[in-house]
């Protein structure tokens, strides 16, 4: 007789975990976390745990570079014998609010794709006995999670870090408890509102347009957030001072600013509270309400029209191709582009920038940036007194474009690195002659047609409308040399197709290139602005700028000669250095 | 005329043998059907004849020569549609096409008339300005194939090209390939259909366990097996299990459950 053996019962909430709804659940958040249909996860996926960390270090940092403004030695050794950690800590935590509200933005602009159920979902789900009704409470209920877990861990550092810091200068319990709740509560609404707003702006846009019509508005839409929030980060310290109520009344537009709402709500928590900070933090509270709505309804909305559009197989027919690309392509192919690599991989890699998700981020990162720093130069030449004869433009004024091709070529040459469904690269693997060394040639080509129309036809007529037209020739032949060796360099050790080579390992040599490109940056931006300035008032000063260029046109000759032939192989895949190669003798030009 | 030739082709994937002394000649004019069960080393064999893997010992010439010698070359003799349809899913099927021809050194008159022509044919035309993340699997293989005949090529490696065609376009293609040998071309053709390789390909290798069973005209085989189908033919040599009975068993599992 044999013995029936019925499995031991799990227990109850091992068995909650495994229902249909939680594995659901489970199956959302890995959706956002992997991407979506769209995105090209597969080549850009970083762990779970890797991205926590690195979401949460830059509050690490913050606090940690605030040790010494609150420690009371070095208050003592300042002077500051009335040190109040209230108003001295105010700018500090309209920094964190920021910072908080500026990563968990950023997160869900970088999941863009894959907040929102797409055609995979549908393919994948809808023929699975799942109740509709069960699919979106359960997607709602992966954002929530997501939500609350980003909130938390982009600020549990500071939570932890920045009372106790602050709290430095006062050794009281209960007021490092109660700075802890203020500043806990606030940094985390705001990081909810962040996640939310762009949320929202998803929604509303995947409601209002056709998705065709989306796909493309979308680039401009991450676009325009990713500037926004950068003009956030880099205008934090310029409003902080302006959060009081005489600042308040005589700047009404901080009124419209979110980090200021959730400012106004720490400081009444610790008690200093204000007619113009109540105010503020009931704007806060209606408009973190109406955001969560949107969001909550965009999705609802967004959701039905998934499933009622889900089942066509095929997308919606386009327009016929554009006149306009087709017309730039053929005159580039006649003029600059001369072999059919380049030709072809020029509009590649184009139509990748235009419409691979990550790549066109990163350089909406880069360009963002570019725009937030151009924008302060602006607003420094718009401000200077000149002391120099007249027509001849500022440093500041000078600098402007020098700051927007710097970021453009640094953001293309970044973009290039991230791949584009790696699989898909065989057809370059079989076409592309390796002894050819086309790599650079192209990239190279696509950098300049970026770099140059604007610059000719934006920059030249601004300059040649405010400074005169020999200073704008003289300028923009400045730049255009520049960037050309600025391209150079950035391209010494390039040898790939654009986009179709697995992401570079982190080297021991990645954080002294990133020192270089900073120190590269206030070389390239400030000194050469500052030397043309000089110039124009003393044209003995050419010889320099022209010395300059000279001595880093022959170190770029001088390091590409000294390349071997391995060194200008195409690569499709960067592989971190083996302790032992095999030098492979036989093979070679 | 250019022969492709594999000699005592082996491939190890770390210590595991993939391919092991695979030997054959493909010349102009001959379809050779290139079977097998999964894991029998026919995609390291095609890997191997693009140049997209070196072999771990042997060689492949073309014309006679070492195809690493003039890799660039010998490419340019070739058109290749890979098993896994991996084409860029942001681009539309006008793009891609556009994109392998200007690679391939078309010039772009020709090309456009060309790709016109063969998206007509392959009734892709309608869809050509939409993006191929949309596109079903039989119309990612159409782009492939039209990809691969775009320029000519004097030899062909058909890599399961009828994976997700619908009957129409299967039809079409199992004609074009007898075409294509009849017009002197040297076809390279992997497939797990039977029937497809018994009315389509000259000649038959079967491989098992990454090395040659069996490799001659198609006739030839199946005499040497008693004039059967292929289909029998394949099952006689290569496999050790019953399918019936496998089948079976299956059933039995489905109703335990």
């Amino acid at each position: 007789m044999t013995e029936s053996f019925d499995p031991p019962r799990a227990p109850l909430w091992q068995e909650r975990f495994a229902s249909p709804f939680s594995v659901l659940v489970r199956h959302g958040l890995g959706r956002i976390l992997h991407g979506g249909e769209r995105s090209n996860s597969g080549d850009v996926d970083l762990g779970f745990g890797v991205v926590l960390g690195m979401l949460a270090l830059p509050g690490v940092l913050a606090s940690l570079f605030l040790m010494d403004k609150y420690g009371s030695l070095f208050q003592v050794l300042r002077g500051e014998l009335n040190f109040d950690p209230y108003a001295a800590s105010l700018p500090d935590e309209y920094f964190f609010i920021v910072l908080s509200m500026v990563v968990s933005a950023s997160v869900a602009v970088w999941k863009w794709d894959s907040l929102f159920p797409d055609r995979r979902d549908y393919n994948n789900l809808a023929p699975l006995p799942i109740g509709r009704r069960s699919f979106l409470l359960a997607n709602l209920c992966a954002l929530a999670i997501l939500t609350v877990i980003l909130s938390i861990d982009v600020n549990a550092a500071s939570t932890l870090l920045f009372p106790a810091v602050v709290a430095n200068s006062r050794s009281s319990f209960s007021f490092y408890v109660r700075f802890l709740a203020a500043h806990f509560v606030c940094v985390c609404v705001a990081s909810v509102f962040g996640f939310l707003f762009v949320l929202c702006v998803l929604g509303v846009l995947i409601w209002i347009l056709r998705p065709r019509i989306f796909h493309r508005f979308s680039t401009y839409s991450r676009f325009a957030i990713v500037v926004a929030l950068l003009a956030l980060i880099a205008t934090a310290f310029a409003v902080s001072p302006l959060i009081n109520p005489p600042g308040l009344a005589a700047n009404a537009w901080l009124r419209w600013l979110p980090p200021v709402w959730f400012v106004a709500l720490s400081q009444i928590m610790l008690g200093r509270s204000n007619p113009a900070f109540i105010s503020l933090v009931n704007t806060g509270w209606i408009a973190a309400a109406l955001a969560l709505c949107v969001a909550l309804a965009t999705y609802i909305l967004s959701y039905r029209r998934l499933f009622r559009r889900g089942d066509e197989s095929v997308g919606e027919p386009s327009d016929e191709r554009s006149f306009v690309a087709r017309t730039i392509f053929a005159a580039a192919d006649r003029v600059v582009l001369r072999t059919p690599f380049e030709r072809a991989g020029f509009r590649f890699v184009f139509r990748t920038l235009s419409r691979g998700s990550d790549q066109s981020l990163a350089l909406g990162w880069f360009v963002g940036l570019g725009v937030v720093v151009a924008s302060q130069s602006i607003f420094s030449a718009a401000h200077a007194r000149p002391a120099w004869p007249p027509g001849t433009p500022s440093a500041s004024a000078l600098a402007i474009p020098l700051v927007l091709a710097y970021f453009l070529v640094l953001g293309l040459r970044s973009a290039f690195e991230i791949p584009i469904n790696l699989r898909a690269n065989w057809i370059f693997r079989i076409t592309l002659d390796p002894q050819a060394n086309e790599c650079v040639p192209l990239a190279r080509k696509v950098m300049l047609a970026v770099l140059v129309p604007p610059l000719v036809l934006i920059g030249l007529p601004l300059y040649a409308h405010f400074c005169g037209w020999r200073v704008a020739l003289v300028h923009v032949t400045v730049i255009a040399i520049a960037s050309a060796l600025l391209i150079e360099i950035s391209l010494l050790r390039f040898r790939k197709v654009p986009f179709t080579c697995s992401l570079p390992p982190f080297k021991n040599t990645s954080l002294v290139a990133i020192l270089v490109y900073a120190l590269g940056f206030f070389a390239f931006s400030d000194l050469l602005s500052t030397i043309e300035h000089w110039a124009f008032i003393e044209p003995m000063y050419w010889l320099l700028v022209a010395l300059l260029f000279g001595a880093v046109a022959f170190a770029v000759r001088e390091l590409r000669r000294g390349q071997t032939y391995i060194d200008r192989q195409p690569i499709f895949e960067d592989r971190p250095s083996a302790a032992v190669e095999s030098i492979n003798l036989s093979y070679g030009p | 005329m250019s022969t492709l030739e594999a000699r005592s082709l082996s491939k190890c994937y770390t210590a595991v043998p993939a391919v092991t002394d695979v030997t054959f000649a493909l010349r102009p004019g001959e379809v050779l059907g290139c079977l097998g069960p999964n894991g029998s080393g026919k995609s390291s064999t095609v890997r191997m004849l693009i140049g997209l893997s070196d072999p771990t010992n042997g060689q492949v010439l073309y014309d006679g020569k070492r195809i690493q010698s003039n890799l660039v070359e010998y490419r340019r003799q070739l058109g290749y549609v890979p098993e896994e349809a991996d084409l860029y899913p942001f681009l539309s099927g006008w793009e891609y096409l556009e994109l392998t021809g200007t690679l391939r050194g078309i010039p772009a008159p020709q090309l456009r008339k060309k790709m016109d022509t063969m998206l007509e044919l392959f009734s892709l035309h309608s869809h050509r300005n939409v993006a191929m993340s949309s596109y079903s699997k039989g119309m990612r293989q159409r782009i492939l194939l039209i990809a691969a005949l775009l320029y000519d090529p004097q030899l062909l490696i058909f890599d399961e090209p009828l994976s997700g065609l619908d009957v129409t376009s299967a039809l079409i293609v199992k004609n074009l390939i007898r075409g294509l040998g009849q017009q002197g071309k040297a076809v390279f053709y992997c497939s797990h259909v039977l029937e497809v390789v018994e009315k389509v390909c000259s000649h038959v290798m079967i491989l098992r366990k990454g090395r040659v069973l069996a490799y001659a005209p198609t006739g030839e085989l199946q005499e040497s097996v008693g004039n059967k189908t292929l289909e029998e033919a394949f099952v006689h040599l290569v496999e050790d299990r019953d399918a019936e009975s496998t089948a079976h068993d299956i059933l039995k599992v489905m109703d335990a459950a």
